[in-house]
């Protein structure tokens, strides 16, 4: 089998450089949106009414028992439909779309801001009692205990964790192809449908998302090591 | 009018009833001993006093007032009588400076100058001054109670609970501590102060209280308690401590 790696690079090579920019762009924001819904959905569990808490477990369990490439769907087909029929109730015609990439960053916050949020409730619950007790006992609410005393370590302590998440996420932009984002696996199966040149193709691509993902993965048990110095 | 006056305290945890019929007055200056066996109930009669724990029954007057009943403005109540912890409860992602300034500058709007001159004075008083800038997990248990004690009195705090203030240091370093509460009562601060350092009830207290199971046995001063019990179950405690 001869192997047309010169031409693979010098063709699809320039590809997936955009394409890494797509990545880039739909996993900083995705993490960001996730990052807010995670805190937000965290903040909300720590509340004393019942409705809410077991209407935010609800969601998070909808959200977790579904597949991620199935909720990208949802938001890319589903939901413009649904907003569609929605509106037509009141005889506006919307015509609705949702950009694939902006379908990407929603989908992503939500779904990794359910998983998240159980990191950093877990991480809320672990951190000592008397924090909280210290604080109350100095004068402070409940609720300022809880900002500046509880979620500042328990977001400390989730670091590591945020950093195993932010990896998982660049690897599942790959799903995004399937709603045609002009993302790395989207880009390597055209170059490949079109040039046959199958066997390099794909052996690129997987040393681009080698490329990106060892390093970051480094970087985050670095700086867990670097965390562990302080508090527990 | 005493400074604080306890009536008919209870407190239930589900069916375990733990403080029954409690009455005490506490004036103001004086320093008030409380000892008694594990598990009397010592920590949660004095989380009640500060309401973290909320009592089943009963009232507790503070300056006249029933804290029981203030709802929201416990917070307020709360900066009139600090708290010092068995296990320091310092925070941990701040600063020893941090930790004494903090809550003056939050709730009491005290300037931020204002407010370091202060606690570096109070780090001063409790020997700590050198390791202002430090985080407290470089501290020894000793260390981080005097800065917890500090960080109490930077409230200005009318009175001072403590428990087991030096349950958890090392032996070595019980003294440092003891000797930074008995200066604080000797200035004349009204202290309630849970402990098993007999010494300290001994030379400091006004009055010893004995509990058990939940009840205030004997209350009295500590030539008496500690010479003179009257209470079978006091001598038999005291005995069992003083031996050890
Ligand atoms: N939050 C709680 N929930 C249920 N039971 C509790 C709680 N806090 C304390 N208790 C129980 O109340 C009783 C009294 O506890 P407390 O901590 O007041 O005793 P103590 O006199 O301080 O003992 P020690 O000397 O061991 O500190 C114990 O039986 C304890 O198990
Ligand atoms: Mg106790």
């Amino acid at each position: 089998m001869k192997l047309y790696w010169s031409k693979t690079f010098s063709t699809l090579g320039p590809s997936l450089i955009q394409g890494i920019g797509v990545v880039i762009y739909v996993t900083v924001f995705g993490f960001l949106v996730s990052l807010v819904i995670s805190l937000l959905l965290a903040i909300g569990r720590t509340s004393k009414y019942k409705i809410l808490n077991r209407l935010l477990v609800l969601f998070v369990e909808l959200i977790r028992g579904t597949p991620l490439l199935v909720q990208f769907f949802y938001i890319y087909y589903v939901i413009p439909m649904l907003c569609d029929a929605f509106f037509m109730l009141f005889g506006i015609k919307t015509g609705l779309q949702i950009k694939p990439v902006v379908a990407g960053i929603i989908g992503f916050g939500i779904n990794y801001g359910c998983y998240m949020s159980e990191v950093i409730r877990s991480a809320i619950m672990a951190v000592d009692p008397g924090q909280r007790e210290a604080g109350l006992a100095l004068g402070y609410s409940e609720r300022q205990v809880l900002f500046k005393f509880i979620i500042p370590p328990a977001l400390r302590n989730s670091i590591p964790v945020f950093g195993n998440y932010l990896v998982m996420m660049i690897k599942d932009t790959s799903l995004l192809a399937m709603i045609s984002v002009q993302e790395l696996l989207l880009r390597t199966k055209t170059f490949a449908s079109q040039t046959f040149l199958t066997v390099e193709a794909y052996t690129l691509l997987a040393l681009v998302y080698l490329v990106i993902s060892v390093p970051l993965s480094r970087v985050s048990v670095v700086l867990e090591k670097k965390l562990k110095h302080r508090g527990k | 009018m005493a400074m604080m006056q306890i009536k008919n305290l209870s407190k239930s945890f589900d069916d375990l009833q733990v403080l029954r019929d409690i009455n005490l007055e506490i004036e103001k200056g004086q320093v008030v001993v409380i000892i008694g066996p594990s598990g009397s109930g010592k920590s949660t009669m004095l989380r009640c006093l500060n309401l973290l724990e909320t009592p089943s029954g009963g009232e507790i007057l503070y300056q006249g007032n029933d804290i029981t009943k203030l709802g929201k403005l416990v917070t307020d109540y709360r900066k009139h009588v600090g708290m010092v912890f068995q296990r320091f409860n310092l925070f941990q992602l701040h600063t020893v400076l941090e930790n004494v300034m903090m809550a003056p500058i939050q709730l009491n709007k005290m300037g931020k100058t204002a407010a370091k001159e202060k606690a570096m004075e109070l780090l001063g008083k409790v020997g700590m001054k050198e390791k202002a800038d430090v985080y407290p997990d470089t501290l020894s248990g000793g260390q981080q109670q005097r800065v917890a004690i500090a960080r109490a009195l930077a409230m200005d705090p009318e009175m001072l609970l403590f428990d087991e203030p030096t349950s958890a240091l090392d032996p070595e370093l019980v003294g440092d501590v003891l000797e930074v509460m008995k200066r604080l009562a000797a200035d004349g601060m009204t202290m309630i102060v849970v402990t098993h350092e007999m010494g300290f009830a001994r030379d400091v207290a006004d009055r010893v209280i004995f509990m058990d199971e939940g009840y205030v046995v004997e209350d009295e001063p500590p030539e008496v308690i500690f010479t003179n019990p009257k209470n079978e179950r006091t001598k038999e405690f005291l005995s069992r401590v003083l031996n050890e």
